[in-house]
């Protein structure tokens, strides 16, 4: 998929834990690891706006366009 | 009166009936096959057509109780689903082409029904088929939007 979450990273940065960051949005820690792990087809406005607010950080810091590798080179 | 359970109680009865009268096809007498043939030693091919077509149709109704459990279990929009109803609609069509072929050799207008019952069975099932992969797809994006 051409965007990748980098909300590992961040979290990482901010020595954040799943658990506790989940607990804080308010949102289940299955749900925060599917955007985590990229498996996430979609994510509302709402829920990048509490990211960022917990994370204090911009969505660019979370959200990262890299264009797709084509299959032959994979 | 609990509906859904009704129907499922309907479709494990019609499945048992529909195994019953397969098993009972080679057994039934000749004078049986008079309600469809005037000729009295013609029912080998009667009787291969209608445990053909009874296999078939102890086949869809297996799969149709397969659908109908997902639907009880609370999740009827999964990516099983769009294939059991592609399996039952090519399942009739068969039916529909065994008849069909009976139809050129014993023409009757009731297998003239069947043949058209089972194309519009067919098409129902295959339009059922795209709409519940549509709605697998609408519910796995709503489950992955966060």
């Amino acid at each position: 998929m051409p965007i990748i979450v980098n909300l590992d990273v961040m979290m990482a940065k901010r020595k954040v834990g799943l658990m506790d960051l989940a607990e804080r949005m308010n949102i289940t820690p299955a749900n925060l690891s599917i955007l985590k792990n990229n498996k996430a087809k979609a994510v509302r406005f709402s829920t990048l706006e509490q990211i960022c607010r917990e994370l204090n950080c911009q969505p660019g810091d979370i959200l990262e366009y890299s264009e797709e590798t084509p299959d032959f080179m994979k | 009166m609990n509906i859904p359970k009704f129907t499922k109680y309907l479709i494990d009865i019609l499945l048992a009936v529909s195994a019953l009268c397969v098993l009972a096809i080679p057994f039934l007498p000749k004078g049986f096959f008079l309600y469809f043939t005037a000729n009295e030693g013609d029912t080998l091919t009667l009787r291969l057509v209608l445990l053909s077509s009874g296999l078939l149709s102890t086949a869809i109704l297996f799969t149709l109780r397969q659908l109908y459990s997902s639907m009880l279990a609370g999740d009827p929009f999964n990516r099983k689903n769009p294939a059991l109803l592609g399996r039952i609609g090519i399942l009739g069509l068969v039916i529909a082409a065994i008849y069909g072929l009976k139809l050129i050799f014993i023409p009757t207008f009731g297998t003239m029904m069947i043949v058209i019952i089972f194309i519009v069975c067919f098409l129902f099932c295959f339009t059922l088929r795209d709409l519940f992969a549509r709605a697998a797809n609408y519910k796995e994006e709503n489950e992955l939007t966060i």
